[in-house]
């Protein structure tokens, strides 16, 4: 299992939870900052989360592809 | 470990009440039982990779460079040092560093440049067992039951700083988080194994990137930015942005000089401790092949080379805001500052709900990783070296396999066991960090010579270890730092000759310092002296792979330039020295 597909989904998970909480929980998310921290952080989140998964994506193709057919290669870890 | 000494010099233990509590909101519930469901989640899913007891105890050596090089600096961080850094970087400022820049770094760059041809080539399943394969026997067993102590007790004590910080903060019963937390991380590991435990480290590394490094920057726009930072701290505290000052004599924070700093932390501390402890070896060992092997600890001194901005900073900027009427000021216990409490009272001040509870859960993975990695250490040493060579014999390996994971819940009931010890007797934590210093030090210096030298003998090395040792417990016996009384911290033999300690250091790093030299000359000299009277034992064919100049060199041509140990070690020591000279 690559690595990259849990961490993918995690920080994709959890940039949405911080994006919703800072765009819908009002004075509790805001906090004292000037800016939306909660939503802001939550895009950072959600973009190295998507990047992570790409990547995943990209090395699980080429490791198919490179495989062909009756190739018998052992899945990765 | 190095962590244990900063917590302990950074103040009162982590526990003692320091008045900061947190209310959580559902949305950072939320965000922990994600991350642990996540966790236990990723043990299921490589149930089917852990059949054998290579899968389980070393991930069937197959782990890719940049996975293995974070796992290996994230096994080593921990919520101590999170906690301790940024206590020290307020307390004595910059010069907290050195534990990086100074320390860690090049032990990091020796071990991947020099050492890993020889830990992984060998094919050594563990540390202890390249001692058996350089040596015998009885210097493996020396290193293997010291080690499975040593590092149940690091785990424990994690164990014990997570649910007592819980406890403090949250209000949770203290024994609820312990064994909660305990049955997570058995868990994932008795299901996943080591590379479970590796994957996590790896998870734990980005949660502190994205909940713990916008701290110091959110933080620092209260002070006008990086320069108001400069210009706060000029005024008020030069030396905290001068990481050698006042070094040239023992004038300064660590009480230290600057050549103890280089020989005591730089060297012997820190090579003891990166080179030669199992929980980090491990890591480099189960990499995919040879070059990834090597590069681990470098490509994870990159990232740890940037960390100071992250655990340290705070604590500069919480030192730098208080008294300004900004709004926050250092926690305060009976009117004395407690720097423990820096970190979560500044994560509490600066982090609205959500960051926030991403920043706890980012706190509390560090604990649960380090946990892991010790108990994943162990199961390994207790299986192939301690069981394997003694009652397991003969074995074969689905046998050892189930030893694995028998040794991995022991491992987790033991360390409760400590954790819970450690809650009674706060000396235990400074008794360990001794103890770690009189076992670590002469190691090195066994490693040192049995990599090195082909003339390093068996005899050589249990003669210098036990002599090594000895000396530790000697000069501990007769020194101490001035603000200590003489006893358990040192000086008493001292004492119990009713004479003065003949060794007084200014403090307690000083000390750590100087033991542990003492320990590691003592060990090479001995060692190196009884193995040229007493002559080899094995061959120069029996030592293939074994010692540098008998080990063929790895072939680096076909890497690509920048990749290769050699370069990439030296790009990472050139930052650091760049780094020591730009806060000099």
């Amino acid at each position: 299992m690559d690595i990259r597909k849990p961490i993918g989904l995690l920080f994709l998970i959890l940039g949405a939870i911080l994006m919703a909480w800072g765009a819908f929980g009002g004075e509790a998310a805001a906090g004292k900052l000037p800016f939306n921290l909660n939503l802001w952080w939550g895009v950072v989140l959600v973009v190295f989360g998507g990047a992570m998964h790409f990547f995943a994506a990209r090395a699980a193709k080429a490791e198919s592809a490179s495989c062909g057919t009756g190739c018998g290669c052992a899945k990765s870890k | 470990m190095l962590t244990s000494i900063l917590l302990s010099v950074g103040g009162a233990a982590v526990g003692t009440a320091g008045g900061v509590s947190i209310q959580l909101q559902p949305v950072d519930y939320l965000i922990l039982c994600v991350y642990l469901a996540f966790v236990v989640g990723i043990g299921f899913a490589l149930q089917r990779h852990n059949r054998t007891s290579e899968e389980f105890l070393l991930s069937g050596r197959s782990l890719p460079g940049w996975v293995t090089g974070l796992a290996f600096i994230s096994a080593n961080l921990g919520a101590q040092e999170l906690i301790g850094m940024a206590a020290s970087g307020a307390q004595y400022g910059i010069m907290t560093a050195h534990f990086y820049w100074v320390g860690a770094i090049p032990a990091m760059v020796f071990l991947g440049v020099f050492m890993m041809p020889m830990y992984y080539g060998s094919k050594a399943r563990s540390v202890p067992e390249y001692l058996k394969l350089r040596f015998d026997e009885r210097t493996r067993a020396f290193n293997s039951y010291s080690f499975a102590v040593m590092t149940i007790s690091s785990s424990g004590i994690s164990m014990h700083v997570l649910a007592d910080l819980i406890n403090r903060l949250l209000g949770w019963d203290y024994t609820l988080c312990l064994v909660v937390t305990s049955v997570i991380v058995l868990v994932y590991v008795l299901k996943g194994g080591l590379t479970s435990a590796m994957y996590t480290e790896v998870l734990q590394f980005f949660m502190i990137v994205f909940g713990i490094a916008p701290l110091a920057w959110i933080a620092l726009r209260d002070l006008g930015g990086w320069d108001g930072l400069v210009a706060k701290l000029t005024a008020t505290k030069p030396e905290a942005l001068h990481s050698w000052a006042g070094t040239s004599g023992t004038d300064n924070a660590m009480g230290v000089e600057w050549y103890g700093i280089l020989i005591g932390l730089g060297f012997v501390l820190s090579f003891g401790y990166w080179c030669t402890n199992f929980a980090e070896v491990q890591r480099a060992m189960v990499a995919k092949d040879m070059g990834a092997a090597r590069r681990t600890p470098i490509i994870g001194a990159i990232p740890k080379m940037l960390f100071p901005a992250v655990v340290i900073l705070p604590g500069l900027v919480a030192f730098a805001l208080t008294g300004d009427g900004q709004g926050y000021e250092l926690p305060t216990k009976d009117g004395v500052a407690n720097y423990n409490q820096v970190l979560p009272s500044m994560l509490l001040h600066y982090f609205p709900s959500g960051m926030l509870g991403l920043a706890l859960t980012a706190l509390m993975a560090s604990f649960m990783s380090g946990m892991a990695a010790n108990v994943t250490a162990f199961n390994t040493v207790w299986t192939y070296d301690i069981y394997q060579s003694t009652l397991g014999r003969g074995k074969d390996d689905a046998h050892l396999l189930r030893m694995g994971k028998y040794a991995t819940v022991f491992g987790i009931l033991a360390s409760m066991a400590f954790a819970f010890v450690a809650a009674q007797y706060n000396n235990i934590l400074s008794i360990l960090q001794l103890v770690f210093g009189f076992v670590n030090a002469p190691l090195f210096a066994t490693f040192l010579l049995g990599m090195f030298t082909r003339r390093a003998s068996s005899r050589g090395a249990l003669a210098g270890l036990v002599t090594g040792t000895t000396a530790a417990l000697l000069y501990h016996g007769f020194s101490h730092a001035a603000a200590n009384p003489l006893g358990l911290k040192g000086g008493w033999l001292a004492q119990l000759l009713g004479q003065p300690a003949p060794f007084t250091l200014g403090t307690e790093l000083a000390q750590a310092f100087w033991l542990a030299t003492v320990a590691f000359s003592v060990t090479f000299v001995v060692n190196l002296a009884t193995s040229l009277a007493t002559g080899r034992e094995k061959s120069d064919a029996e030592l293939t792979g074994l010692v540098y100049s008998l080990t063929p060199k790895p072939v680096e041509t076909d890497e690509p330039f920048l990749l290769r140990p050699a370069v990439l070690g030296s790009l990472v020591l050139a930052v650091a020295v760049f780094l020591n000279w730009y806060f000099w």
